[in-house]
């Protein structure tokens, strides 16, 4: 899996240079009775062709709204998307109508959600869902369409998928369900999918076959767009990640950077509670997050004054890296990053000492 | 938590350790324990079979131990904690608590334990009456165990709130005011307002993340220590086991297979299953993403669990026969193409072919990893008539001819828990001295 991307593609090459998904300056909100949250706000990013991108984050950090946004499957109301575009292989998916985005979601983009259950019907045999899921966009006949049902739930690892197609979802394991709403998700080849914690559900043992399924679709050229709060599963699936807090991107890299130098004081407040019982006494309670300046400010122990904002800090390269960014005024041309930089010294390197 | 004032007699007793027993033995001992369920069918529900959810499962939990159950959905791991509180009726076995037997507890006794151990469980959201302010909700045991004074539990209550790190005033608002890791601190409140010994907490973090899982995790450490509460820690993650766990038993289908204290059992796993668990955990590395594999992906069905060691169907360590002589990737493919073909789950390539009459003898081969000849002549001979029969569309015959040629002591005997070194025991043949087969080395 390389993440040389920029460096190595050449310019009359289009489509290899273009990304395949460019989200920019996103904004959902979401109005509830008593308040507006700021879900999604001014998020940017990019998907290329073959690669897997990681949103991680914490649950409320806005990972799942914002990729629920981009098909447009975030209910509207109480959400509404108010700012932004989302430009995937060259076509503007905010500006497009319902029957439009069905028909994206159906052939070029497909979800698939932490529970299979609400992906799959219960009184409909999983053959048949995968039949439905094909014709919808594809003129096949009955019995091609079968065929390749087959042929798919065999490659997601279904034994004797042959004899298993006109079994209902109750009728298999919960790992083989999460198997079969992939191979239906994939059933009309699409370029994206956008899997939000595939595999939470599942036992570490039916995990490890999942990931081996998900890293085999980009060997093929498929784009991977997922959220998890799992940093294991982020070491083994991306190849980039965006980090989310209050709903905006803090900090941006290759997974590589990202685990062995976490740079924005988020991450590496995340990275550290991932194993330790960690400093719980020395952080303030966490309160209402601001929607402006840097989100993390309440509890940022490098905060000044200029955090406050008004805008998100400016994106500044960690150490010159290429593809390693973050959003913290210390990274900035007039900051001084390194104290920052001292804290995850200290703190254990989680890739270090244990596996 | 309710002074020492608050306290009948009884109670004021035990706190002050006046019982001699009490310090000597631990408070927790759970001895052989069985829940089976009737499997029953038609009208008369007549029983067809049993699932045992919980088979034989023995451990002990020290005054302010935490001890943790690991395990994949169908260990029992949660049955067996549910069991502990009472909660589910054991069909054998006995759990013991402070030395008395919890089945033959009954009436100020039994409530005495119903106060002592209390279960935090994993969803906080179903925790709570909605109704009910989240003091109401954290004084109710108090009122239930007849605590009259409103303002003595009031005053409890405000206590506890600022000890997992809330307020006294939030005493006041409703569940939905709270966000998921506050409704955790709170239900950890309410767990402590009696002043119990033991916390059972089943998946007490799965429903949080991040630094909102880590701080429940810290609370909980926090109480125990400053408590001395024991804890059961019922979890799939390991990594929330490692991090919180004094000691833990690892569950396959209803039994422990291995116990002991966690750094000896997380680093240095015995047991062919802990070590499949491990290995199945992604590294932190991105560099390194090898997965350990089980011989087979089939789990079987509680209600009927494989003879003699229930893993040996998944067990890549299965211990070969004695006259047979095979290097191990061989007998590794041998015994993989057994189980496959005994769980039915073929694979396709092989299913969808026999159907054709195309499948051939080097194909079946190909796809169980089985060189073309075996290096032990008995083996081999088996072997080809095994494939020749999955060929000819005869599944039965070819997995009789395969269990002659290759049995396993694994499925004739049932392992027993040895003491692999101290306080850590394996229930495997390779650590049985009497079974003629070594343990093999394991690294991550
Ligand atoms: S911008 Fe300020 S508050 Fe935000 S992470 Fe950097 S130092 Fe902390
Ligand atoms: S007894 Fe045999 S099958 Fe069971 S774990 Fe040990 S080696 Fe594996």
């Amino acid at each position: 899996m390389t993440t040389e991307h920029d460096s190595t593609t050449t310019a009359d090459d289009r489509s290899e240079a273009t990304p395949l998904l460019t989200v920019e300056n996103l904004r959902t909100r979401i109005r509830t009775e008593r308040e507006t949250i700021y879900a999604v706000d001014g998020v940017n990013f990019t998907v290329d062709r073959g690669e897997t991108v990681c949103l991680v984050g914490e649950s409320g950090s806005g990972k799942s709204v914002t990729c629920e946004s981009l098909t447009g499957i975030v209910p509207q109301p109480p959400a509404e998307i108010v700012d932004g575009t989302v430009e995937f292989d060259g076509r503007r998916l905010l500006e497009a109508t319902e029957s439009e985005l069905r028909t994206i979601r159906g052939s070029r983009i497909a979800h698939v959600f932490q529970n299979p259950q609400s992906a799959l019907d219960p009184v409909c045999t999983v053959g048949d869902q995968f039949v439905e899921a094909i014709t919808i966009h594809e003129e096949i006949s009955p019995a091609a369409a079968r065929e390749r049902a087959i042929e798919r739930f065999r490659a997601v690892g279904i034994p004797r998928a042959s004899a298993r197609i006109d079994d209902y979802p109750h009728e298999f394991s919960g790992g083989q369900r999460q198997r079969i709403a992939i191979a239906i998700a994939l059933a009309a080849d699409p370029d994206l999918l956008i899997a939000d914690e595939p595999t939470t559900a599942v036992d570490v043992t039916v995990q490890a076959r999942l990931i081996e399924l998900l890293q085999g679709l980009t060997d093929g050229g498929m784009s991977i767009l997922c959220i998890t709060h799992d940093l294991r599963v982020v070491a083994a699936l991306a190849d980039r990640v965006l980090v989310m807090f209050g709903g905006t991107i803090v900090e941006r890299a290759t997974t590589e950077q990202l685990l062995t130098q976490p740079s924005h004081p988020y991450t590496q407040a995340l990275l550290d509670s991932y194993d330790g019982l960690s400093r719980r006494a020395d952080r303030s309670a966490r309160g209402e997050i601001p929607t402006d300046g840097c989100r993390f400010r309440a509890e940022c122990p490098h905060a000044v004054d200029v955090c406050a904002g008004p805008d998100q800090p400016t994106f500044a390269a960690v150490a010159d890296r290429e593809h390693h960014a973050v959003s913290c005024v210390h990274f900035g041309p007039e900051g001084d990053p390194e104290p920052i930089l001292d804290d995850w010294r200290e703190m254990r390197p989680i890739s270090g000492g244990q596996q | 938590m309710i002074g020492p004032e608050a306290g009948s007699d009884e109670e004021a007793n035990r706190e002050r350790g006046t019982d001699p027993e009490s310090a000597a033995s631990p408070l927790l001992e759970v001895e052989d324990l069985d829940v089976h369920y009737p499997i029953t069918k038609g009208l008369l529900r007549r029983e067809v079979g049993r699932v045992r959810a919980v088979d034989g499962v023995s451990f002990d939990i020290e005054r302010g131990e935490t001890f943790g159950l690991v395990g994949e959905s169908g260990s029992g791991k949660t049955t067996a904690a549910h069991s502990v509180l009472g909660l589910e009726e054991p069909t054998g076995g006995e759990v013991r608590f402070d030395g008395q037997s919890v089945n033959e507890l009954s009436g100020a006794a039994l409530r005495a334990f119903r106060r002592r151990a209390q279960l935090v469980v994993q969803d906080p959201n179903e925790a709570f009456n909605p109704r009910l302010t989240m003091g109401e909700a954290v004084a109710e045991p108090l009122v239930l165990h007849g605590m009259e004074d409103a303002d003595r539990r009031r005053a409890i209550v405000e206590d506890l709130l600022e000890r997992v790190g809330l307020s006294a005033a939030d005493a006041d608002r409703y569940p939905h005011e709270f966000s998921g890791g506050e409704k955790q601190r709170l239900s950890i409140a309410r767990a402590l307002v009696l002043n119990p010994d033991l916390i059972v907490a089943d998946e007490p973090t799965s429903a949080l993340d991040g630094r909102v899982q880590s701080d429940v995790l810290a609370l909980l450490d926090d109480v125990r220590r400053e408590f001395n509460i024991s804890i059961l820690f019922i979890s799939h993650d390991i990594d929330v086991v490692r991090r919180f766990c004094d000691r833990v038993a690892v569950m396959y289908l209803g039994e422990v297979v291995e116990l002991g204290p966690i750094e000896n059992v997380l680093e240095f796993p015995a047991h062919p299953y802990t070590r499949l668990l491990l290995g199945s955990v992604p590294s932190l590395d991105p560099t390194d993403q090898q997965f350990e594999r089980p011989l087979t992906d089939t789990v079987p069905d509680p209600a009927d669990p494989p003879s003699g060691c229930r893993f040996h169907t998944r067990c890549s360590e299965i211990v070969p026969p004695e006259d047979v002589e095979l290097p191990w990737e061989q007998w590794r493919a041998v015994v993989a193409f057994r189980f496959t073909l005994q769980a039915g789950e073929l694979p396709e390539s092989i299913a969808v072919e026999t159907a054709d009459g195309k499948l051939d003898d080097a194909t079946v081969r190909d796809r169980f990893d089985l060189p073309a000849t075996l290096q032990d002549d008995a083996v081999d001979a088996g072997v080809d008539q095994a494939i020749s029969a999955v060929i000819a569309g005869d599944l039965q015959t070819a997995r009789d001819r395969l269990s002659e040629t290759v049995p396993t002591v694994c499925e004739q005997r049932v392992p027993t828990a040895t003491e692999h070194e101290a306080a850590h025991s394996v229930c495997c043949h390779r650590y049985d001295s009497t079974v003629e087969a070594e343990p093999r080395s394991w690294e991550r």
